[in-house]
């Protein structure tokens, strides 16, 4: 690695393991008030992520204020720090013995049923919205998860965040790992497996709709689903107050195998998308806007037309 | 259908997988799956069309057994091959 960047990652690996562990050990209402003092940091500076969510939102369809755009805006990225600090402080103070004190569970007796089977294993589709860590923490509470991920570019950060992410219920997976059966390992051993099905996926993806307007998504879900018939849930965490959230488990999904692959593919991916934007409508603020959710492989854009 | 029959079918299947990077030709019952250059999308697209073409259903318990190519014919073999 090269000297001046293996600096660079140590400073920034310093400086986020300082920060997160004065935070976790801080009460609660202060760490939320330092979060609140980042979002609007972040916000006023961070402005090509501040420009993507104005613009996601403004296409969407959800307004068409640029100042009703601008204050979801501001409210996302509020939802995205309040995440870091309370996923950060949910590591000590949300533990197997009082989850249940933090997190309202509202999940169907079929979905319930298929959880308290030790030998299922389990499809869970989840995406950015609300506290995604959270959902993690508690659905590993009810099954054994695995989630997958993208690791960090820093490696001691990367390190730092896997050992605090994971623990003796909830593994991860990193997505770049190459052996191709590791998600079917997964579910054949009775545990959850956990896949975000909500960001730029690349020409390897499907293009389904999403706020009217075409967006790849990973096909990994549906393929899994469709080869392995684990039950396929999604399940999100609202935020409804400090360290408090309702854990929404929808489903199980049903889909019927018709022989056309790519056909089924796409129809699972399109109904947990269709899920998902009802989610992100009913609360847009808690949604994360600030990526490219709708950006198009290359070959995919028509001359003169803006990526977002 | 004989051992060679799926085979060849399996090899058939095998050619429409375009980012697999193995010679088709040179794959034996002794190919390891893993070694197929097969990632987690592309093993479960061929496991999609297997089931498809051969009318048959692979458990999940099952699947994770499969070392070599023998194993998924020995299961084709014993219990789906019409």
């Amino acid at each position: 690695m090269n000297p001046l960047r293996r600096l660079y990652y140590l400073l920034e690996y310093a400086a986020a393991t300082s920060l997160l562990g004065i935070l976790a050990a801080a009460p609660l209402r202060l760490t939320l008030a330092v979060g609140e003092v980042i979002a609007r940091i972040a916000f006023l500076l961070m402005f090509k992520r501040r420009g993507y969510a104005i613009d996601n939102l403004l296409r969407s369809g959800l307004t068409d204020s640029p100042a009703e755009a601008r204050r979801i805006a501001f409210a996302s990225f509020r939802t995205f720090v309040a995440m870091v600090a309370e996923a950060n402080a949910a590591r000590r103070r949300i533990t197997d013995r009082n989850w249940r004190e933090h997190v309202t569970l509202k999940i169907s007796p079929e979905a319930e049923k298929i959880l308290a089977d030790p030998k299922q294993g389990v499809l869970v589709a989840s995406a950015h919205f609300g506290n995604w860590e959270v959902v993690g923490r508690a659905a590993s509470m009810l099954k054994p998860l695995t989630a997958i991920y993208r690791p960090f570019n820093n490696p001691y950060l990367d390190r730092a965040a896997h050992a605090g992410r994971t623990g003796d219920r909830l593994r991860l997976i990193s997505k770049f790992d190459a052996n191709p059966m590791r998600f079917v390992q997964t579910l054949a051993r009775g545990e959850v497996l956990g896949i975000m099905i909500d960001q730029y996926a690349g020409p390897d993806g499907v293009p389904v709709q999403f706020f009217g307007r075409q967006a790849w998504t990973t096909k990994t879900v549906a393929l899994l689903h469709l080869t392995t018939r684990c039950p396929l849930l999604l399940v999100f965490a609202l935020r409804t107050g400090p360290l408090q959230y309702e854990l929404h488990v929808l489903g199980p999904l049903q889909h019927e195998r018709t022989g056309d692959r790519e056909k089924d593919v796409f129809s699972i991916t399109q109904n947990l998308t269709r899920e998902i934007e009802k989610i992100v409508r009913a609360h847009p603020e808690q949604y994360m806007w600030g990526h490219r959710r709708w950006k198009q492989p290359k070959h995919e854009v028509p001359p003169n037309t803006k990526q977002a | 259908m004989n051992r060679e029959q799926i085979i060849a079918a399996l090899k058939a299947l095998l050619g429409t997988q375009p980012k697999l990077k193995v010679d088709v030709n040179a794959i034996t019952e002794d190919t390891r799956l893993d070694q197929m250059g097969f990632d987690s999308i592309s093993i479960l697209d061929f496991m999609y069309d297997v089931e498809s073409k051969f009318n048959t259903r692979i458990e999940v318990a099952d699947l994770v057994r499969m070392e070599v190519v023998r194993d998924l014919i020995d299961h084709l073999h014993g219990k789906a091959v019409r």
